[in-house]
């Protein structure tokens, strides 16, 4: 663990205001852009966001002083999306938003770089194609950039299960860019656009 | 529709991770970001207001009251020892 997070840790389990504005200020966009991947919903996003700090800010006393910060984070933040998926099955409207829930265009980049944002874009789409399980893993393996063992934490598997279940995520994903490739090549070639 | 899925090799896992590591960012709104801080900084607050009451009733529950009970006890018993001591030096021949 990152020494610097050590010493939030100990700042967190006192209570301590500045640790928890710079755990907030260090943390807190990567936790966002992994809620915003994981629902593909903004407004869901920024719920569970808010859920989630008021959970780091209840339990921060009770933290243990050899807390990976990082790990115990993302768990609070994956949680908060399972308990949401669970409740959902109960409220009818919440249910069918579940199955359909729209897809935000990335944000736009500048013009030179237009190719960079089509595979960008391409992967945003294979990304929320992924099943939860797979998308959370390679959200937290890829994007985030956790250790494997940080990994294993956040989903409460054993490593050996986190390397098979990202193994089988980046399986699923690479094939989804294959065949979303293999539909907009043809496409280019038959209006005769170069891109 | 089944999907047959390429064997990654480590090369393969490397262009992928690399491509979802050059993902943009999703920036967060500043206002809502800032809002959710002065929540969540409430809550902190109440939680070390809730933390010091806690640590008082354990210092009266488990280490003043004990020692006061114990401090009376000690006192009771030893004016019953006095009390005992006139009675049998009032009664003696």
């Amino acid at each position: 663990m990152h020494t610097d997070d050590e010493a939030l840790v100990e700042g967190l389990r006192r209570n301590e205001p500045a640790a928890f504005d710079a755990a907030y200020t260090r943390h807190g966009p990567h936790l966002y852009r992994f809620l915003h991947r994981l629902t593909g919903r903004r407004d869901l996003a920024e719920d569970l966001f808010q859920e989630t700090w008021i959970a780091v800010a209840r339990n921060a006393a009770r933290l243990e002083p050899n807390t990976d910060l990082t790990a115990w984070l993302f768990t609070i933040a994956r949680n908060r999306y399972r308990s949401y998926r669970r409740w959902a099955v109960l409220d009818l409207t919440r249910l069918a938003a579940l199955g359909d829930e729209p897809r935000e265009p990335p944000a736009p980049g500048p013009a030179e770089r237009a190719e960079a944002r089509q595979k960008a874009e391409a992967l945003e789409r294979a990304i929320a194609k992924l099943s939860v399980a797979h998308r959370e893993v390679l959200l937290l393996a890829g994007v985030e950039g956790l250790e494997p063992a940080q990994i294993a934490e956040v989903l409460g598997q054993k490593p050996e299960a986190v390397r098979q279940r990202l193994h089988r995520a980046r399986a699923e994903l690479a094939a989804i860019l294959e065949k979303e490739d293999a539909v907009t090549s043809p496409r280019r070639d038959a209006k005769g656009e170069s891109r | 529709m089944s999907t047959t899925r390429p064997d990654l090799d480590d090369a393969g896992n490397a262009r992928l991770d690399t491509r979802l590591a050059a993902l943009p960012d999703t920036p967060i709104d500043p206002r809502f970001s800032a809002e959710v801080l002065r929540q969540a900084r409430e809550v902190l607050a109440e939680e070390r207001e809730g933390s010091a009451f806690a640590r008082a009733s354990r210092l009266w529950y488990g280490t003043l009251l004990p020692a006061a009970l114990v401090a009376c006890a000690l006192v009771y018993a030893c004016d019953a020892v006095r009390t005992l001591e006139r009675i049998y030096v009032a009664s003696a021949p």
